[in-house]
């Protein structure tokens, strides 16, 4: 592959980082006009041009990843696309599953984002990673062709993810603790670890299971009965059973809804389209990976809507993050690019300024804001989201430059960038008001047409297309932080 | 089969119950008239009245005329094109293009002459789009511009103009640029839709080509304020290049 020098084109690169496997893959973003929209750019294209080998990701020991093992795949692989760092526009390294937890995950992906490319980010969150493997496997597609609601179901080695999505939008995700890995055999088929997810399985049936014993296949039949029960009863929804509830990773906090279609993905999903038959055994991958998947076959011609192929399997999340991570701002927008990139900025919603009239109201809604991010970060870092800025009238928006100079003037130290995020098609006006309105320069960079909520992380690249747009990633959790 | 049509009559629109999720999505995005059910052949009398209000909407902002209290409140001098009624802007476009010996005179007595940048405004084939964007797009060029340093001239309104208009008032006055404010041929979705042409160092006769464009501004589309601001740096950027339109795009 050679590198585009087509300024159409983002070089995406993404990199997940998984309980059992470790995947790069690069991708081409073509941008071009938003339809219907003559100022809008969009992703028209999205073109997969290298796909890494699938590898066992390297570990230490149970709770360190081997980062140095890592690295030197990523290394590898880059060099195999004929790709150099800097040709990287965009991207995602994601750790997911139960490589999340590990003790050195938050370190090697940001080492990883940064050696990588300038505008690599780094995340994790089953949240983000189940509507990841949608987009990757081709369910998020079929629910925008269809205009029905498809439930994606990736079922990898530690964790199911399951995201739904209705029409163009993605209506909510699941996700659970069960995966092929939670059990880890040796070659003679004797137990080498059980995760904690898995011991609550192996506990409320009372199973024979334990480290250093070889179990039974009936043994592990019924465990791995128990493991796809509870992933369709998170497909079906509420209510759920104990069992099902207690390896809920992000909380019950979604609505049943009605399903038209449901694919899965990742490896073990791989397994249930592609029956491994008698002749590898079941303890190929010396994990329950083949039998889970056998067991999940069993209950599709029982499960609530039609189970549909994917068009990736194991390769959804990776695919996902390399392809689909990024946004693009509007086009109207105003930054000083020196402060570019930026990374990780906690996001501080300000409340609606819709109802505040006079200049007092405007600058007290601001503090709201600025007060609560000043002593939730006390660095300053943070980018400042206004969801509603009142009418879009000249008069309003230089009311509102005026209350975002004050505020600045007494809230910013030297010359960290101020960052303003704004829902409304307004960035550019509002930018040459704060500056015709300020005394002195302000390091403004203010985005327009994204919006995030309150608590989300923010990354913003340098300047595309001749500086029209930037790209803006949206990061609902990192790290749990 | 008579229950079948019976249902079916008179079926108040948004009826989920009766159409696939698919077809609930296009009607969903999309501004055309579907699915607005019927009464005996024809559309449902409340569909019917909304289509003409929308229909005469459009009528009338093409014939209708930017009101007096508009053009003065924006600060415009207002002028005429060759053009003397509504009848005559239709039929003759040329005649659009175009301003007087007298105009010419008037023009250079009440204005800045050779300004950096000449704001036009023309009520085109929308009255509406002025009435509607000029307000707040009008200020937001002003100010910006006049902030980096550009020398804006007198604004002036020509009523019946059309888009060439500008090379022949900037050319009278010696401007540097001009940037004309120009209504859209209305449609049955809006009537409010407003363009932005600029065009470096105008003669008349110049080509189309020599000419950009920011379309589609109003409410819905790109915000008018935004517009002006979008415009302060693409007559910035001209002013550096050195000219205008698709050479320079």
């Amino acid at each position: 592959m050679t590198p585009t020098a087509d300024e159409d084109v983002l070089t995406s690169v993404g990199i997940d980082i998984g309980t059992t496997t470790t995947q790069l893959v690069v991708s081409h973003l073509r941008l071009g006009s938003a339809p219907l929209d003559a100022t809008g750019v969009t992703v028209t294209e999205r073109e997969l041009v290298h796909r890494g080998t699938v590898r066992e990701t390297p570990l230490v020991d149970r709770t360190t990843v081997d980062t140095d093992a890592v690295r030197a795949y990523v290394t590898d692989e880059l060099r195999a696309a004929g790709l150099s760092v800097d040709v990287v526009d965009t991207g995602a390294v994601i750790v997911t599953g139960e490589t999340a937890y590990k003790e050195n995950a938050r370190e090697l992906v940001h080492r990883l984002a940064a050696d990588v490319g300038e505008f690599v980010i780094a995340t994790a969150g089953s949240a983000l990673e189940a509507v990841l493997a949608g987009k990757g496997s081709g369910a998020a597609d079929r629910a925008r062709r269809t205009g029905g609601t498809v439930a994606n179901v990736d079922v990898g080695g530690g964790t199911t993810n399951v995201a739904i999505f209705a029409g163009d939008t993605t209506v909510e995700t699941r996700c659970l603790d069960v995966g092929g890995r939670l059990v880890r055999f040796d070659d003679d088929g004797v137990v080498t670890s059980i995760s904690d997810p898995a011991e609550a399985f192996v506990e409320h049936h009372g199973l024979p299971v334990a480290v250093g014993q070889a179990p039974d296949r009936p043994v592990l039949g019924c465990l791995v009965d128990a493991m796809a029960t509870a992933v369709f009863d998170l497909v079906s929804g509420h209510p759920l059973e104990p069992l099902t509830r207690s390896l809920l990773i992000d909380g019950a906090g979604f609505e049943t809804q009605h399903l038209d279609q449901i694919v899965f993905s990742g490896g073990v999903g791989r397994l249930l389209y592609e029956p491994t038959g008698p002749a590898p055994s079941p303890l190929a991958f010396d994990d329950l990976g083949p039998m889970l998947a056998e067991a999940l076959r069993e209950r599709v011609p029982n499960a609530s809507a039609p189970v549909e192929t994917p068009t990736e399997d194991i390769n959804a999340t990776v695919i996902g993050a390399g392809t689909r991570t990024t946004e693009l701002s509007g086009t109207t927008i105003a930054v000083d690019d020196t402060h570019l990139p930026l990374r990780n900025l906690p996001v501080v919603a300000a409340p609606s300024l819709r109802s505040a009239t006079t200049a007092t109201e405007l600058v007290e809604r601001l503090r709201v804001a600025t007060d609560r991010a000043e002593k939730l970060y006390e660095d300053r870092r943070y980018a400042l989201f206004l969801p509603h800025v009142g009418p879009l009238r000249f008069d309003r928006l230089s009311r509102v430059a005026d209350a975002l100079v004050e505020v600045y003037g007494s809230g910013y130290p030297g010359d960290d960038p101020f960052v303003v995020v704004t829902e409304q098609d307004c960035a550019k006006v509002l930018a040459q008001r704060v500056d015709a309105q300020s005394d002195g320069p302000v390091p403004l960079v203010l985005v327009d047409e994204i919006c995030p909520t309150d608590g989300d992380y923010l990354d913003v690249g340098a300047p595309i297309l001749g500086g029209r747009a930037v790209p803006v990633v949206v990061k609902s959790l990192v790290f749990g932080a | 089969m008579a229950d079948q049509s019976q249902s079916d009559e008179g079926r108040t629109p948004g009826d989920d119950s009766a159409r696939s999720s698919a077809f609930a999505t296009a009607v969903e995005s999309s501004p055309a008239r579907l699915d607005v059910g019927r009464t005996g052949t024809r559309p449902p009398t409340a569909e019917t009245l909304e289509f003409r209000a929308d229909h005469a909407k459009a009528r009338d902002a093409v014939l209708t005329q930017v009101s007096g209290e508009t053009i003065e409140a924006a600060g415009l001098l207002e002028v005429s094109s060759l053009v003397d009624s509504q009848e005559e802007y239709l039929a003759r476009p040329d005649l659009g293009r175009d301003v007087s010996e007298e105009t010419t005179t008037f023009l250079r007595e009440h204005c800045t002459t050779t300004p950096d940048v000449q704001i036009v405004v023309c009520d085109g084939l929308s009255s509406t789009a002025v009435e509607a964007n000029v307000p707040d797009l009008l200020p937001a060029l002003t100010a910006g511009l006049t902030e980096r340093g550009f020398e804006v001239g007198t604004p002036v309104f020509v009523r019946f103009g059309r888009v060439n208009v500008m090379d022949a008032i900037g050319e009278e006055l010696g401007a540097g640029s001009v940037v004309n404010l120009v209504g859209e041929r209305p449609g049955l979705n809006t009537a409010e839709s407003l363009s932005a042409y600029m065009t470096y160092d105008p003669q008349r006769g110049n080509p189309t080509s020599m000419k950009s464009v920011i379309s589609n501004i109003h409410a819905d589309g790109l915000p008018a304020v935004e517009a002006g601001a979008e415009l302060v740096e693409r007559v910035e950027t001209m002013h550096e290049a050195g000219g205008s339109g698709v050479d320079y795009e």
